[in-house]
């Protein structure tokens, strides 16, 4: 007698509720065992309709609605947001205003790569190092607290200015923090980037190629972590950029090929050194002096008819928003489309994870490092 | 290249009949705009291979791709850019509501592929030889597309109140 022996293929649920998912997010897998031979996401689980709700709101009254799309960094996100309705309202926003959102923006940008490299070593098995980037994430969200008065959706950055100014011991405790930040993220580096199980773990794991990356929306330090030399902050400038020396961190393949996991994580890192060199520049050029209310416009009444398309960097890339204003008494826009970073970047999931393993799957997304809220908007 | 430039090298390319018009800032009722061209919808799938693989052109990065409803048509606006030769352009393939297709670029660049399935999930708009027509965002069962400005919020959906009686029709609308 003969006995034919076959497998099938299992299909396997990951999501919404898994915690490496970061958020409720659903990958379904056609694994072989221990293979994965497909990974479909399914998204919008966390859809709020942001975007038909700002075809009902004022312009003003849509910031705080983009501080719940990347929760994470709000601050940047507030900031895109203004940018596009500076650039249709023809605003020019006064230096100190804009220092000010320099110094928030890049702040919120450090607490949201503490995130990022943080869970991304909880994923691969790390608890220690973060809960010791946790404690400095803390401490910025009480700089950020006192600057704006909340801990995560700060509605702060407006358009034509910000909402509240700050005093000189904000200043001083600022730059307090900045040089306690240091060691602390030298503690982490240590402990994390050379050890040899994670090294293991995301070298060689999701490799990106320079071609896929800029096909598929890599952007921010997914991007650079594929070698492509890219940043908005460097290569179109806007606010004060131009003024602050520092460098673009670019993935290399130092432990194994680039664009792996491990280069988009060392990214992130490098970014928030240098990160805390603008926030030391911008504290030496700020000047008290001067009303932050000075560029914002009293009324919204005469807004132009016409588009524009504007984008920032983001901690999670470039976000892109596009803004249709019918033009004359329409106070609220006609249309808005958010180009969301995390929703580009994850999009390259269903072709990275064909023929991994399925605890590559958790490094992959980990290194991506998505934000739902801003996925689905 | 200049807006103008990339307008009169495609004009060269494809002809008069799928490559519209160029409208500059303050051109055609606009205050303020970034250079934009209209193009023949189910002309876009070729065009966006050229866009890209054209040498001069080489439009690497797909920034972005919006639906907009302008009432009486669709629209679908593409924001490209290109990293090596910095210049940027944004096309606009304006198709007719009752059966709006426009061709897809998702062969070209692979982000095409999500944004446009966006596209599809919030305006209804068609994307010719898609390789994943599916609904993103929302349920593949759910009725109507939510951004054209003509959608009625459902009072129900799979037995669920989505939509409270009382505030039925306020949705939607400026208070």
């Amino acid at each position: 007698m003969e006995h034919k022996i076959e497998t099938d293929f299992m299909i396997i649920n990951m999501g919404p509720q898994h915690p490496s998912t970061h958020g409720v997010l659903r990958l379904e897998l056609k694994t072989d065992g221990e293979i994965v031979m497909a990974c479909r996401p399914f998204l919008g689980y966390l859809h709020r309709c942001f975007e038909k709700h700002c075809e009902s709101l004022d312009y003003l009254k849509i910031i705080p609605f983009t501080d719940r799309m990347d929760y994470l960094a709000s601050m940047n996100n507030n900031w895109a947001f203004c940018i596009a309705i500076e650039k249709l309202m023809g605003i020019k926003v006064s230096e100190k205003c804009e220092y000010l959102r320099v110094i928030v923006g890049e702040l919120n940008r450090i607490a949201s790569h503490i995130i990022a490299f943080g869970t991304f070593g909880l994923d691969i098995g790390a608890f220690t190092p973060f809960l010791l980037a946790f404690i400095q994430r803390e401490k910025i969200f009480d700089l950020l607290e006192e600057a704006s008065g909340a801990r995560m959706l700060y509605n702060y950055i407006w358009v034509g200015g910000v909402a509240r100014d700050v005093d000189g011991d904000w200043l001083k405790k600022t730059k307090k923090f900045c040089q306690e930040f240091k060691p602390a993220l030298d503690e982490v580096d240590e402990l994390l980037s050379l050890n040899k199980i994670f090294v293991e773990r995301t070298a060689n794991v999701g490799v990106v190629t320079k071609e896929m990356a800029i096909s598929y929306g890599f952007t921010g330090p997914n991007l650079r972590g594929s070698g492509v030399n890219w940043d908005l902050r460097k290569n179109e400038p806007y606010s004060l950029y131009t003024k602050f020396d520092f460098n673009i961190p670019v993935g290399a393949g130092e432990q194994g090929q680039v664009g792996d996991c491990w280069d988009r994580y060392i990214i992130r890192i490098r970014e928030c050194r240098e990160s805390i060199k603008i926030i030391e520049q911008a504290l030496e050029g700020i000047s008290l002096e001067g009303d932050i209310y000075e560029t914002v416009p009293k009324n919204f009444n005469k807004m132009p008819k016409g588009e524009v398309y504007a984008r920032s960097e983001t901690p999670r890339g470039e976000m892109g928003i596009y803004v249709v204003s019918e033009g004359g008494k329409a106070p609220v826009p006609y249309r808005v489309k958010v180009r969301s970073p995390a929703f580009c970047s994850l999009s390259i999931l269903e072709e990275i994870c064909k023929g991994v393993m399925i605890s590559d799957v958790i490094a992959i997304l980990g290194s991506v490092d998505i934000v739902l809220g801003e996925v689905d908007r | 290249m200049t807006p103008e430039e990339i307008f009169d090298k495609l004009k060269e390319k494809f002809g008069e009949g799928k490559i519209l018009r160029l409208t500059l800032p303050s051109q055609n009722g606009f205050d303020v705009c970034d250079p934009f061209i209209d193009v023949e919808p189910l002309a876009m799938t070729e065009l966006a291979d050229f866009l890209k693989h054209d040498k001069d052109l080489a439009f690497d990065q797909c920034c972005c791709i919006s639906g907009v409803d302008l009432k009486d048509d669709l629209q679908v606006v593409y924001h490209l850019f290109s990293m090596s030769k910095l210049h940027k352009i944004c096309i606009k393939a304006t198709a007719k509501r009752d059966n709006p297709i426009v061709g897809t670029t998702a062969h070209t660049w692979g982000v095409a592929n999500w944004l446009e399935r966006e596209t599809w999930d919030m305006f209804g708009i068609k994307f010719k030889d898609h390789p994943d027509h599916r609904r993103i965002l929302l349920e593949e069962d759910w009725e109507g597309f939510p951004l054209r400005k003509d959608y009625k919020f459902p009072r129900f959906w799979r037995g669920m109140e989505v939509t409270p009686e009382e505030e039925e029709g306020t949705y939607g609308t400026q208070d």
